[in-house]
């Protein structure tokens, strides 16, 4: 690749020049590379220097099965100072060799290339060799007369010598693919049969993997545990509240007020539950003016927990109340009761003074 | 100085001009220094924005004002159209945003500190008048989304291909009151307390999720109640059966990271989809 790299022009035309008659001779198995050297140092490459020629061009045959970027260039080159000459070579396939050797001549005399050799860049002769499909930028200078060239150049080469200048491209092969798309047998076949395809289970597992993820994230904002005062508590013994009286001494820490007042022609001692029946603010007790109050919206119960002014739609509600073992009373919260459901007659939402 | 005023006027003003033109040379010269120099033309990848192409790069290679289109109709930002009401209202979140880091410089959500640090800001640190700008700022953002929504629909722009922007826009406007509702009760006053508790007692009512609410009866495995007041729709929001310590930490986190968060989010969407559906609607 090195000794391609460096080669000049003239070896450039050496090595095309070898090529074809590299190609002419391939089906002799005894071709040797000394004669297509020989052939290549042909008197009217006049420029070349002997020294280099043979050897490029004998490097060039043994790797004559595809023609490199660099070949191409070479074979573009010579086809576009050929021109002028080749209208008459065409119709012999023969007078390719007489056709190449012009070129040869033609190209090295510095007036000649500066008319008719104008330089184009590689994408351009890469484009004509390969037929002028699609070409590459050009010059604004050449622009007009490049469609001409790489049209005539293209359909010549193909009547020339298509295998050397283009080499066929490979056939796809397409039934490995049909094969694929149906079979349905292996095990392969079965997993997309069943779940449809690969990115079908991962974004499957991926969705309930969120799901879970998201139901777990719910739960995190449960704790199992609260630090809250104990539902049931003990307030203490009958004694502790006289008739009449309104305990507030439970409110901050449990929330509950302990009353001992007559309800419905009964005395009863009852715990009622510090919460407003309408949007549940925590009423204060007015001792002045014997009422639970409000402070959010102006509700106003009754001391039996009865609702009379306000927004408030219906009597605060009573916890469990109990006597324990100790004969202490003891509430509990985790029982509530209402009056507007009947609840109060309920024994265990009263103890009886 | 007493050269200048033995120059007659005429000559005054011209060596004036002079000066002041000279001063103008130099400072382009500056200016053409620091344009040409390496830091500013690895942040700005396009030259002066003279001629109408580079206006247009300026706008799409620049993160801030990428967000705005190239060009628009000139009456769809017409104020007596817009109200630029939607405009006030992001400006406003961003100064909540700013206002609102500076104030948890000095702010604990805790029961002890609380509403401490709201005295303390107005009454030992400086500038704690910032705490006003977050408050009114807050009040104004309710108001100028109700408006923003208004002229939406009074301009018929939730119609289509609108709609789903009006759908986004509705969420925003959830995350507006819920940022205001959150933040409500971060000062820790009685006027907090009570405001979220009256205000949190609607979650006891939520279909299914909440203990008071129709359907909750629903859910129930082997006859014990799953939602109950110590795991319904309140509780994950309070954190607790009432209003207490769980209650602070918890709307202080609602309020300054997560909601914000999706806030941003959504307004990106919301301002994405106004230009992706056609930008601004049309004036009727």
């Amino acid at each position: 690749m090195a000794e391609k790299k460096k080669m000049s022009v003239a070896d450039i035309l050496a090595a095309a020049r070898a090529d074809k008659q590299s190609v002419t001779e391939s089906e002799k198995p005894g071709t040797n590379s000394e004669a297509v050297a020989s052939d290549a140092i042909d008197p009217a490459a006049t420029e070349s220097p002997p020294s280099e020629a043979p050897e490029s061009a004998a490097t060039k045959p043994k790797s004559s099965g595809r023609p490199s970027v660099q070949e191409m260039l070479a074979m573009a080159r010579a086809n576009k100072a050929g021109p002028s000459a080749e209208p008459k070579a065409t119709p012999k396939p023969a007078a390719k060799q007489p056709a190449a050797k012009k070129t040869a001549t033609a190209k090295p005399s510095p007036v000649d290339g500066a008319k008719k050799n104008v330089q184009r860049d590689t994408a351009s002769i890469l484009a004509a060799a390969r037929g002028g499909a699609k070409p590459g930028p050009v010059s604004k200078a050449e622009a007009p007369d490049f469609s001409k060239p790489t049209a005539k150049p293209a359909a010549k080469k193909v009547a020339k010598a298509p295998s050397r200048l283009v080499p066929p491209r490979p056939v796809r092969p397409k039934q490995e693919k049909a094969k694929k798309a149906t079979a349905a047998d292996d095990r392969r076949g079965f997993l997309s049969y069943t779940v449809g395809s690969f990115m079908a289970v991962g974004f499957t597992a991926l969705s309930a993997t969120t799901g879970l993820f998201s139901l777990g994230l719910a739960r995190f904002f449960f704790p199992n545990v609260l630090a809250e005062p104990p539902s049931r508590f003990k307030v203490g013994s009958k004694e502790g509240f006289p008739s009449g009286v309104v305990e507030t001494k439970f409110v901050a820490q449990y929330g509950v007020w302990v009353v001992n007042a007559d309800f419905e022609g009964v005395q009863q001692i009852y715990a009622l539950k510090t919460v407003c029946t309408h949007l549940g603010c925590t009423p204060n007790w007015l001792e002045a003016e014997q009422k639970f109050k409000c402070p959010c919206h102006g509700s106003g119960f009754y001391k039996d927990g009865i609702n009379f002014e306000g927004p408030a739609p219906r009597p605060l509600e009573r916890y469990a109340i109990s006597i324990a073992g100790d004969g202490q009373l003891e509430v509990d919260k985790s029982k509530s009761f209402q009056e507007e459901l009947g609840q109060w007659s309920d024994p265990a939402s009263y103890v009886t003074a | 100085m007493i050269r200048l005023r033995t120059l007659p006027p005429e000559e005054q003003f011209r060596h004036a001009i002079g000066v002041i033109f000279l001063t103008r040379l130099k400072a382009m010269a500056i200016g053409e220094t620091i344009r040409n120099s390496q830091i500013w033309k690895s942040i700005f990848r396009h030259p002066m924005p003279l001629d109408r192409r580079n206006r247009i790069v300026v706008m799409l290679t620049n993160f801030f004002l990428h967000l705005h289109p190239v060009s628009i109709k000139k009456q769809g930002i017409a104020l007596s159209f817009t109200w630029c009401m939607g405009g006030v209202t992001f400006f406003l979140f961003l100064v909540e945003t700013v206002t609102g880091v500076l104030l948890m410089f000095y702010y604990r959500p805790t029961l002890e500190w609380a509403y401490n640090d709201i005295l303390a800001l107005r009454d030992v640190t400086s500038l704690g008048i910032l705490r006003e700008l977050h408050r009114w700022g807050a009040h104004a953002m309710v108001i100028t989304t109700w408006l923003h929504m208004y002229r939406v629909f009074l301009t018929g722009s939730y119609k289509p291909p609108r709609e789903f922007n009006w759908v986004i826009g509705v969420i925003l406007l959830l995350l507006t009151l819920l940022l205001s509702f959150t933040g409500y009760l971060l000062p820790w006053d009685q006027l907090a307390i009570w405001a979220i508790t009256v205000g949190s007692n609607m979650a006891r009512a939520t279909p299914i999720l909440g203990y008071e609410g129709p359907g909750s009866q629903l859910l129930t495995i082997g006859g014990i109640d799953m939602i109950t007041d110590g795991s319904d729709a309140r509780f994950g929001l309070l954190g607790a059966r009432f209003v207490g310590e769980e209650t602070l930490n918890r709307f202080y986190v609602l309020h300054c990271i997560a909601i914000p968060l999706a806030t941003a989010l959504l307004l990106a969407i919301h301002f994405w989809r106004v230009r992706k559906d056609g930008g601004i609607s049309g004036p009727l």
